[in-house]
């Protein structure tokens, strides 16, 4: 008996530690001991990927509302952060990018936003708050803080013809084998969509589709491997495994700045990548959850994403404040290049698009 | 009869095949950490040769991080408290899945293992949607809870193959020796069961400070050292930062492992003859 009520001594000290622990824990929470009351108070939560809550980031935020209790939680991908939030887990604003918030909507984790109370949203860049995905149905269910352009990344020195097609890349047969394509159904089928001829790659019958499928798997052996992120890519490239594949522009911008001989093209057409932040359904603290978001499209932290990650920024004021020789690298010294960008997105029939990507893989 | 060790010993090209395939074995399980190691003292963000210059900055740069050095003391707190509750659990499963005969046993034992078969995405999700349901709010307790969920099906494992091994007369001797249940348990069980329990405490602390998935899923708002790591991963420049703090976390991982062993081989030579693995199953 006396064991027994040792051992449940025991297991309440563990689980008195576990909850000790949660509270001790103060890396992703902020709370205001003794700051002046704000006109935002409460507590906010935000879901994002790591880059919204690196401390250059997140502690001016932290410094503008110090009565706000701020709760970050991060994830690696889209696909993750919709499964935890469609079982259960609850955040007022969310990184979303432009493929996902579709099916977020669809899903009912997302609300519309009231632009009227987004500050910047008259200087956002029209390119990107027009994209699909940025709007939906008529409303505006993400403010877009960041995104890229895409298209053909080819080493010079290897390959000295250059490449001005992404047909090339699936049939010139000097690159035989030295391909890289991102794992992404939806961007590989969209740049072979664009190979192929079609001028929206995002509009696919299911007779496109299986002929795009059919292409992928008879060139497959131009394909050395599949990246997952810059990290991937740029390994890959420097070890020369690769001398050409389908990237995104900050790609290069970090590899020029590593000293390595790097082209860029936009071939065919260049898909953009757009994330920014949504209103959560669920969001109880609409003034918290505004705040965030309207710094999350504010220059200070578009300035240190444009700085560190060469990402482009959708603020025009932000523009101001930035090196001449960055804003040319990241292409936003001509706005309208961004116009020409397709929005990566995921279509209706995106299950047929999955089907034909995992026949590809596995042939 | 010949002794078959000699015989695979005194043969040349079975010896040689034998250190090939072991430098194999040694290059499939290590040579990713080498790797990691290795590229976390080059001076480039990228992980391929040339090699670089020789740096130790990626090692400053992880140490200063503040999200590195709070993702860790959360991980290792997580760990401290799930290895003992996994330990305690798991050993009473073992004993109740070896020690008791009731008409249930093999379907208790089925229900104990079930975690170590089930793909931690489902039982993430599954946590997930159960501790949404119940309305707990996700923190360190649902983590940690569900650690001990994947954890403790480990510890009964490990137990229950040593228990196994266990001849139960050595208990009925030192009843009949007149040794009450708790000198039954001190004197004759746990020291039989130590090795076994050395092993599955660091198991499961394994488990749990390296656990991602689960975590990420069952956690709220608290950044876990798995959780940080797989989230940074994305910018290429936080790759040779995670290769430093990654390579220091193995090391101390590796040296605890270690140390456990040389505590088993010195308990071995103590018991002169007794070979390690054998204490240890």
């Amino acid at each position: 008996m006396r064991a027994v009520r040792r051992t449940a001594v025991l297991a309440s000290l563990a689980v008195f530690a576990l909850i000790a622990a949660a509270c001790g824990s103060s890396s992703s929470s902020t709370t205001a001991a003794d700051g002046s009351p704000g006109p935002v108070q409460g507590q906010v939560t935000l879901f994002g990927y790591e880059d919204n809550f690196v401390p250059e980031v997140i502690e001016p935020f932290l410094a503008m509302y110090p009565d706000l209790d701020v709760q970050t939680a991060v994830f690696s991908s889209n696909d993750e952060a919709v499964t935890k939030i469609q079982n259960g887990f609850h955040a007022d604003v969310i990184n979303v990018c432009t493929e996902e918030t579709g099916r977020m909507i669809d899903m009912g984790l997302l609300q519309p936003i009231d632009t009227s109370r987004i500050e910047g949203w008259e200087t956002l860049f029209p390119a990107l708050k027009d994209q699909p995905g940025v709007t939906y149905d008529g409303q505006v269910y993400m403010i877009p803080n960041v995104g890229g352009t895409s298209g053909v990344i080819y080493n010079p020195d290897e390959v000295p013809q250059g490449i001005d097609s992404y047909r090339d890349l699936f049939e010139d047969p000097a690159l035989a084998g030295k391909v890289t394509l991102e794992d992404s159904a939806a961007s590989v089928i969209a740049i072979t969509a664009m190979a192929l001829g079609h001028e929206d790659p995002f509009a696919l019958t299911e007779e496109d589709i299986a002929a795009i499928r059919d292409y992928l798997i008879a060139h497959k052996s131009q394909i050395r491997a599949l990246f997952k992120g810059d990290a991937d890519f740029l390994n890959l490239y420097r070890s020369g495994e690769i001398v050409a594949g389908f990237g995104y522009h900050d790609y290069r911008a970090a590899m020029e700045r590593e000293g390595y001989p790097v082209e860029f093209v936009p071939a065919e057409g260049s898909l953009a990548w757009i994330c920014g932040v949504g209103l959560s359904s669920a969001t109880e603290n609409l003034d918290a959850a505004y705040a965030a978001m309207n710094y999350y499209v504010s220059p200070t932290p578009q300035k240190f994403y444009a700085e560190s990650y060469t990402y482009v920024v959708s603020d025009q004021r932000t523009i101001e404040e930035l090196d001449p020789e960055l804003v040319a690298e990241l292409g936003l010294d001509d706005p309208t290049s961004l116009d020409a960008a397709i929005a990566l997105q995921l279509p209706d029939n995106y299950d047929q698009w999955l089907a034909a990507y995992r026949d590809f893989k596995a042939a | 009869m010949r002794d078959p060790g000699a015989t695979i010993a005194s043969s040349l090209p079975a010896r040689i095949a034998r250190v090939v395939f072991l430098v194999f074995v040694l290059l499939l399980l290590y040579g990713p950490l080498a790797i990691l190691a290795l590229f976390s003292f080059n001076d480039a963000i990228v992980i391929a040769l040339p090699f670089e210059t020789f740096t130790l900055e990626w090692y400053r740069e992880a140490l200063q991080n503040t999200l590195v050095r709070e993702s860790l003391k959360n991980s290792i707190v997580l760990a401290t408290v799930v290895m003992p509750i996994s330990v305690l659990l798991g050993t009473l499963a073992a004993f109740a899945v070896t020690r008791f005969a009731y008409r249930m046993r093999s379907g208790v034992a089925v229900l104990v293992g079930g975690p170590l078969v089930v793909p931690w995405l489902l039982i993430s999700v599954g946590l997930l949607l159960f501790f949404s349901r119940i309305e707990m709010p996700l923190g360190f307790l649902t983590i940690g809870l569900s650690h001990v969920v994947v954890a403790f099906p480990l510890v009964a494992a490990i137990i229950s193959a040593r228990l196994l091994r266990f001849d139960p007369r050595q208990e009925e001797a030192a009843r009949d020796l007149g040794a009450t249940n708790t000198e039954v348990l001190r004197y004759v069980i746990l020291p039989h069961l130590a090795p076994a329990l050395a092993a599955s405490a660091v198991l499961a602390f394994s488990y749990s400070f390296n656990n991602f998935v689960i975590t990420f899923f069952t956690g709220g708002f608290e950044l876990t050292f798995p959780t940080w790591v797989f989230s940074t991963l994305r910018h290429a420049q936080n790759v040779p930062i995670v290769n430093a703090i990654s390579t220091l976390v193995s090391a101390v991982q590796l040296g605890v492992i270690l140390l456990v062993w040389w505590l088993w081989n010195r308990r071995a030579r103590r018991h002169a003859g007794v070979d390690p693995m054998e204490m240890l199953w």
